[in-house]
């Protein structure tokens, strides 16, 4: 059964024409308006509010959090000091991913360290397999920790003006608390669309005076809420992956080639083989002894006139397709299939169809032109598409 | 903490034990450098022989040596190593609540004559019941000297074994081949009552199935576990009873004499803290001392879970194998009782004085009165109690070995079958563990009236003692139960039941490992056979 999440008091009164899907057995709005365009527009050029409750939240507490935290994570995770969010994969002891997502460090508790980690999945079986020996306590803490996002580049001043205080100092990946109409919450400079953004954390019961607090304060900014279908739209401009869209966790793979290290899914720059031993590490060793994956995430640049002729073969005008479309499509070099793109979409703000991918490792050098399938009226074509570097959208902003 | 590397060997044995003496002894004889580090500072683990409070000398906890394998105590040439061996005639007395008992003898014609008293068709089955079992534990045997097979990718040696698993299955006869596969599932109940009606006979057949176990007479393969006890030793349907002069530590001191006598050092009040390994491969160990010592071979006497979940570092074993070594059970559910006792008790139902000291020298049983009695002993175990039809298995080594009372009277050394390792609503605090010897004492009195009077000293060693004392991970002395699920290919857990440990160089040689627990000291051979195989292709 599908169940609102903390804002779903406001949220559902919102969704014009209950476009709804579930995620992870939440109701998630799709989109609000008539359009999700109108709130990609409000992430891109003001604000947005976008519900993120669903994904799993936990609580790790106790001396030896950050320890655990060290045995899972690809990263180094010393550098998870209180105050620094970690956006990481973690894998099983084949190296290949679980899933991935950010972890907090909140403030200590006397000798106890305090961890939010949030995923995509369930994880706490794994965390609480994986925390032997080690004097840490896991709590899902998904149901009492509502989640949203405040994205786009006014939303340092919506932030402001409903908390009353500067996060001009709150830089990049990290958090502090806050207080919102007298809610004590968590702000991480944290997101999913590639912006200016924050994470707001905030205690489920009293969510939706959150967001009240939250739309009063930003109306003078134009803020909006916003769904899914623009979430996607900004999150494949940033270049940011989705699990099991873009890869596949380990725990869902039938098939071993379902399986991607991070290496694979443009994560390796994560991967930290040499600040000790994590669960994946000798694996990830052995792979880059090895050569290296055989397969690498790439960002795709398609060429537009390309599509706009496979219309015009058929008499058609030429149409973007307004929604990211997560139907894997096959890529080709010189007629044979070296890939697939698993990420296709219009970019309104670069004006481009975009893709992120996974090709064979020689064809992902940046610049190499590949062809990938494109569907006009079921009638199949191929668009040139090349290999470009991401993120596609990086605004200074994201980070200033 | 920090670390001293002192020394460096070849192989190092974690745990000096039965088990772990012989594999040293057995590295030691293919010359590799081994050092055997024991905790305790006496050497055979359970297989000792320990000191009463009256300057008696009684068992630590296995009574009797008589399953050890014959080719070990033939190759270490333990009897130049000081082991002697003493096999009385009785094998089992079980005495019954009408005042008469069961008794079995090491020779099946003299015991199917006795059986005729309680029945004359199980003193017509005895014989060839007997024949039936030593035909099956042959089988066994053969089960038991084999590495179990790869479950992936099956090598030339997997072939071989199965091969010879071939050959000694054709040696059995049509029927017992066709048996063996009926029978190895089957709860010892009803295979006893296929062949004996009294229940005096069935119980005092069935109790070697259960011994040590957290299994019930009704519980399945307890069929296999009496077969397996009866496995590459004289046993048969009986079962052994064979002492070593000195007590059972005398055995541990042969093993240990034969060890050195190969070259390999043993330090004793030297515990293993824990398995240093780089990159999955094994280094050595370090002791509680703080001291480092390097080997690229690491052979562990020391239950499954103690050896993966405290030694290894924990990314080493990985979540998952993790996850499936701490579902291991390893449910202990014996104590054992001590006695010092000013003389010899009288038990009635073992005849006059003259007679009675015969009868006494093997297994005594108590409680052994049909099969379901033993199953509500058992019963009331699975909830934490003590049942008040305790069982129990009562052995008196003086009649053989009077050294062990150097100033005269006896010892009894019990084993209380079915005593939890966590009791219901409570712990094995002082008073638990008296008031449970205090039990064995009555409960002995119903068969030995006035036994009580001849105590002069006792030592009570609940299942939570036994963890303590020797290390057995939940008291349980085969470190893993012997169950069918725990058996051959699956023990300790399936695709690592090879000796070889998920970690390059650890491999386990104690009852963990196959064929299991006891005083065989056959996991321990079995596993150096495939160290030195390993040894050999590393060179």
């Amino acid at each position: 059964m599908t169940v609102g999440t903390a804002f779903h008091p406001r949220t559902s009164a919102l969704n014009q024409h209950l476009q709804w899907r579930a995620w992870s057995g939440f109701f998630a709005a799709s989109a609000y308006h008539d359009s999700h365009v109108i709130e990609y527009n409000a992430i891109r050029e003001a604000a947005a509010l976008i519900d993120v409750s669903p994904l799993f939240k936990y609580e790790l507490r106790g001396p030896d959090a950050v320890r655990l935290v060290d045995r899972l994570i690809v990263r180094d995770a010393s550098k998870l000091v209180p105050g620094r969010v970690l956006y990481t994969p973690w894998c099983d002891e084949h190296g290949k991913v679980l899933d991935d997502g950010t972890i907090h460090r909140l403030e200590d508790e006397g000798a106890a360290q305090v961890i939010r980690w949030t995923a995509a999945d369930p994880q706490i079986r794994w965390l609480r397999m994986n925390a032997h020996g080690l004097d840490v306590e896991v709590r899902d803490v998904s149901d009492s920790v509502a989640a949203v996002a405040l994205q786009g580049p006014l939303s340092r001043a919506v932030l402001e003006a409903a908390t009353g205080t500067s996060f001009a100092d709150l830089g990049y990946f990290r958090r502090r608390t806050a207080t919102l109409a007298g809610i004590p919450i968590d702000v991480s400079r944290t997101g999913y669309t590639g912006d200016l953004g924050y994470e707001l954390w905030i205690p489920a019961e009293r969510a939706v005076e959150a967001w009240d607090a939250l739309v009063a304060a930003g109306a003078p900014y134009r803020l909006r809420p916003a769904g899914m279908l623009a979430l996607d739209v900004v999150r494949l401009e940033a270049g940011l992956i989705l699990i099991e869209v873009d890869y596949t966790s380990a725990v869902h793979s039938h098939i071993p080639g379902q399986n991607y290290s991070p290496y694979e899914i443009g994560l390796g720059r994560l991967v930290d083989l040499g600040s000790g031993d994590f669960i994946g590490r000798r694996a990830l060793v052995a792979e880059l002894a090895a050569g290296g994956p055989a397969r690498r995430l790439v960002g795709l640049d398609i060429e537009w006139p390309d599509i706009e002729a496979l219309y015009a073969a058929q008499g058609l005008a030429p149409s973007a397709p307004p929604i990211v479309s997560r139907s894997p499509v096959p890529v080709f070099a010189a007629g044979r299939q070296v890939g697939r793109v698993t990420s296709t979409g219009w970019s309104p703000i670069l004006k481009k169809m975009l893709g992120l991918g996974s090709v064979a490792f020689a064809h992902a050098r940046t610049g190499t032109r590949l062809d990938m399938e494109w569907t006009v009226e079921a009638r199949r074509g191929t668009v040139a598409a090349r290999v470009v570097d991401l993120p596609f959208f990086d605004p200074a902003r994201k980070r200033a | 903490m920090s670390s001293r590397l002192s020394a460096s060997y070849d192989a190092i044995v974690g745990g000096g034990g039965h088990n772990g003496l012989v594999a040293g002894a057995y590295l030691a004889r293919a010359g590799l450098r081994t050092l055997v580090l024991e905790k305790r500072a006496t050497l055979g683990g359970t297989v000792e022989t320990r000191p009463l409070s009256d300057g008696r000398r009684a068992p630590g906890l296995f009574p009797t040596v008589g399953r050890l394998r014959p080719s070990v105590a033939r190759e270490l040439d333990l009897r130049a190593h000081g082991l002697a061996l003493v096999a009385p005639e009785v094998r089992v007395f079980a005495p019954q609540p009408d005042g008469r008992a069961v008794t079995l003898w090491a020779d099946a014609a003299r015991t199917a004559a006795e059986l005729r008293a309680w029945s004359a068709g199980d003193g017509a089955a005895w014989v060839e019941f007997d024949r039936h079992v030593r035909a099956l534990s042959t089988f066994v045997a053969s089960l038991n000297d084999a590495t179990p097979p790869a479950t992936s990718g099956g090598s030339l040696a997997d072939a071989i074994t199965g091969l010879l698993l071939g050959r000694a299955f054709k040696k059995l006869s049509r029927d017992d081949a066709r048996q063996l596969l009926r029978v190895l599932p089957m709860a010892i109940a009803d295979f006893v009552a296929e062949s004996f009606d009294s229940e005096p006979v069935r119980a005092a057949v069935a109790m070697r199935a259960v011994m040590f176990t957290a299994l019930g007479v009704w519980s399945m393969g307890t069929t296999a576990a009496l077969l397996a006890d009866s496995a590459g030793n004289d046993g048969g349907a009986p079962g052994q009873v064979v002492y070593a002069r000195g007590g059972p530590g005398a055995l541990a001191a042969a093993l240990a004499a034969a060890a050195r006598g190969f070259g390999a050092e043993i330090r004793t009040g030297a515990e293993v803290a824990g398995v240093t390994t780089v990159e999955g491969r094994v280094t050595g160990v370090t002791l509680a001392s703080g001291d480092e010592i390097a080997a690229p071979i690491v052979a562990s006497g020391l239950d499954p879970k103690r050896t993966l979940l405290d030694l290894l570092p924990p990314l080493e074993l990985g979540p998952n194998l993790r996850w499936r070594v701490g579902n291991i059970r390893q449910p202990g559910r014996v104590a054992r009782v001590n006695f010092g006792l000013a003389a010899l008790p009288a038990f009635p139902a073992a005849g006059d004085r003259d007679e009675a000291p015969r009868r006494l020298r093997g297994r005594i049983l108590v409680g052994a009165t049909g099969l379901d009695d033993m199953e509500r002993a058992f019963d009331a175990s699975k909830y934490g109690h003590v049942s008040d039809e305790l069982l129990l298995e009562a052995t008196i080594p003086t009649l053989v070995d009077p050294s062990l009372a150097p100033d005269g009277g006896h010892v009894m050394s019990v084993i209380a079958q079915y005593v939890p390792y966590r009791p219901a609503g409570g712990t094995w605090d002082a008073a638990a563990r008296e008031a449970l010897g205090d039990r064995v004492v009555a409960r002995l009195e119903s068969v030995a009236p006035g036994i009580g009077r001849l105590v002069t000293s006792r030592e009570v060693m609940t299942p939570l003692d036994l963890e303590a004392e020797y290390g057995l991970t939940g008291g349980h002395p085969y470190h893993q139960e012997p169950a069918l699920d725990a058996w051959f290919a699956w023990r300790p857990l399936v695709g690592h039941a090879r000796y070889r440990m998920p970690v390059a160089g650890l491999y386990l040689v104690g009852p963990g490992a196959h064929p299991g627990g006891g005083v065989t000291g056959a996991p321990a051979q079995n596993a150096v056979k495939e160290i030195l195989a390993d040894w050999k292709k590393r060179r």
